[in-house]
């Protein structure tokens, strides 16, 4: 069905915008970066996209309409790690998961996640005409038809999905999801995380895969049995308390 | 062997062993249980001049919003100019702005502008602000040629538009550089930054930074001390401190960490022990302490999350400027903005206590006023 109505949408593209070819677009400087190469590029700020296990990154920089762009195409194993990674950089969209895709406008930036691909594309103008033809921009790089991530049913959860619900594969995107979550996972390897937070009730729930049932029962004693929503195997739902982050005032490079 | 492991074993031993320097430790002072000893009480026992933190105006911050100063994204030019206008006149009490800058700095100083390009294009230090200073340098008599606008990292600058073609007649540098094909290294073997850091006047730390050879360029030493670039030793008499209203975690990372990272060789040692002490003690040391001479926060755009990094999707236009010769009490005011924006937007739900520890400290070494009660906010709406 999703694929059905994502088909759907694209038929529904004014015409101008497919009109639209690469030839209009002004490639200044592409790159390539791949594995632990992230590190030229990002950083320490690469270890969040390694954990996902990023194996390539292509970014270019782009002219198009007379505006600037940087889009960062990420590869990612599987279309759950592109939205994992994708889920951390969500943040207050104007606008969300519309032309048939999961994606997210914001004021200087357009992400979107596509297959086993996270697209983000920054336009350093913020200006109304470069986000107005980034939707263009980002189309002519994206695929029509992409696989969608397999959100868990059990999260009964519709699109948007946007700002709603993350998934994590290891500490450190776990941390990043809810910090809390750091101290409760110490030690526990699990081999991914859907998070969700409750609009209405504020409540957090994530719903936890694991390679064994020997970390999965190492959990449960660490949680409070009334937060445990349902357990089976290699796989845990729970709740999680809230608690606030610690003040992170530094970045691994100097600054 | 990975790729960092292997840089790292190359540091460990060879470059990373000649780049380390061994210099004997002053007598540390220990600011509390668990930290490690560093060399503040030397910086405390220079004496003050005139000019030292916090300056002609202790204690005193204007606030100049202006609704419309991010126009279609882009900080304006224009509406720059007329914050820092109304900042300066009523910092200063002048009616003319050009004795209100000579308050500050004269036609011999040579000035230079810290700006803060670590974010990349999307959240350096405005054009449209640093434009305004030196405009209004200008008209107050100040060559241009006396101007030099400067960060740690030079190839930063040139990446988001700090160019001599942007800036023509000043010069823009920064202590750790690259040659024209990228590299860091000189005929020597040396960095070139070597040559620019000022290896009498160093911050020490009992804490060692070791690093990989891919981090070590940027960090131009390791070992146990941090050297002051020449840059502010050496090449400039006054500084005007323009950092970028950014949160740091639940802190901020304004005037006094724009100019102690910015300033000092091998910070990465220094964030997870010390941080809040580097940004105090760093600012304490005369090269700082006895130069800065204006700060001038720029919050047209700015962020909430994030940083000190840009994320664009916690980027925001917080329209204002913040302005005030005492650092500390700039940053004070600053860190009341960025927290009721946090707690506006649902990061946190209140303000934490240890995150102006920075700012409690730097008051305890007098460089400026961190108690809210006693900073004199004055707020000018353009």
């Amino acid at each position: 069905m999703k694929y059905i109505i994502r088909v759907f949408l694209i038929l529904l593209l004014p015409a101008s915008l497919l009109a639209q070819s690469l030839t209009d677009v002004s490639v200044k400087r592409e790159r390539e970066f791949t594995g632990a190469g992230l590190y030229g590029y990002m950083n320490g700020g690469a270890d969040l996209y390694l954990e996902y296990g990023v194996y390539k990154l292509t970014t270019k920089d782009l002219v198009y309409k007379g505006q600037e762009y940087t889009l960062d195409i990420y590869e990612l194993p599987s279309p759950e790690d592109a939205y994992g990674i994708y889920s951390l950089h969500v943040f207050k969209c104007l606008r969300t998961d519309t032309l048939g895709c999961i994606d997210c406008l914001s004021a200087y930036q357009l992400q979107t996640v596509s297959n086993n691909k996270y697209y983000s594309m920054v336009f350093p103008s913020g200006s109304a005409a470069a986000r107005k033809t980034a939707d263009e921009l980002l189309h002519l790089y994206v695929p029509a038809y992409g696989a969608a991530p397999a959100i868990p049913e059990v999260l009964g959860l519709k699109t948007p999905y946007s700002g709603i619900v993350r998934f994590a594969r290891g500490p450190l995107s776990a941390s990043s999801v809810q910090p809390s979550l750091q101290d409760m996972l110490d030690g526990i390897k699990f081999t991914g995380l859907w998070h969700v937070t409750d609009k209405a009730t504020k409540e957090n729930r994530a719903f936890i895969y694991f390679s064994d049932n020997e970390m999965l029962s190492e959990l449960k004693k660490r949680v409070p049995e009334a937060d445990i929503i349902q357990s089976g195997e290699k796989l845990l739902y729970i709740k999680c308390r809230e608690k606030e982050a610690l003040p992170q005032s530094s970045s691994p490079f100097g600054f | 062997m990975q790729r960092r492991n292997f840089f790292k074993s190359i540091a460990a031993s060879g470059l990373g062993v000649a780049l380390s320097p061994v210099i004997k430790a002053a007598p540390g002072f220990t600011a509390g249980d668990e930290k490690p000893q560093t060399n503040i009480a030397d910086a405390v026992a220079i004496p003050r001049n005139e000019n030292s933190m916090p300056g002609k105006y202790p204690g005193s911050v204007v606030k100049v919003n202006h609704g419309s100063c991010v126009v279609d994204g882009k900080p304006s030019e224009q509406a720059a100019y007329y914050m820092l206008k109304a900042s300066m006149l009523q910092l200063t009490g002048e009616k003319d702005l050009g004795k209100a800058w000579l308050q500050f700095v004269g036609p011999k100083d040579i000035i230079g502008i810290k700006v803060n390009p670590v974010a990349g294009k999307l959240l350096t230090t405005s054009h449209a602000v640093t434009q305004s200073i030196v405009k209004q340098l200008e008209e107050a008599g100040i060559p241009r040629k006396n101007l030099v606008i400067w960060d740690r990292r030079e190839m930063q600058l040139h990446e988001t538009g700090y160019t001599s073609e942007n800036y023509p007649g000043i010069k823009i540098t920064g202590t750790e550089c690259q040659d024209a094909e990228g590299g860091f290294i000189n005929k020597e073997g040396k960095f070139y930054s070597e040559d620019r850091i000022d290896k009498n006047q160093y911050f020490y730390a009992d804490v060692e930074g070791e690093y990989d050879a891919y981090t070590m360029p940027y960090m131009v030493n390791g070992g146990k001390n941090s050297y002051f670039s020449k840059i502010c030793t050496e090449e400039v008499t006054k500084i005007i401190n323009v950092p970028i209203l950014k949160n740091a975690g639940a802190a901020v990372t304004l005037c006094m960490k724009n100019l102690a990272f910015g300033a000092i060789t091998n910070t990465g040692r220094l964030h997870q022990k010390l941080w809040h002490e580097t940004c105090a003690y760093a600012c304490a040391f005369p090269p700082l302490r006895d130069k800065v001479v204006l700060n001038i926060v720029d919050g047209l755009i700015g962020c909430f999350d994030g940083g000190p990094s840009a994320n664009p999707q916690f980027m925001c236009n917080y329209n204002t400027m913040l302005v005030g010769t005492d650092a500390v009490a700039v940053d004070r005011i600053g860190h009341d903005v960025v927290i009721a924006k946090r707690i506006e937007e649902g990061i946190q739900t209140q303000d934490k206590p240890d995150a102006i520890k920075y700012l409690v400290l730097a008051q305890e070494l007098k460089l400026g006023v961190a108690d809210r009660s006693k900073i004199n906010l004055k707020e000018v709406n353009v």
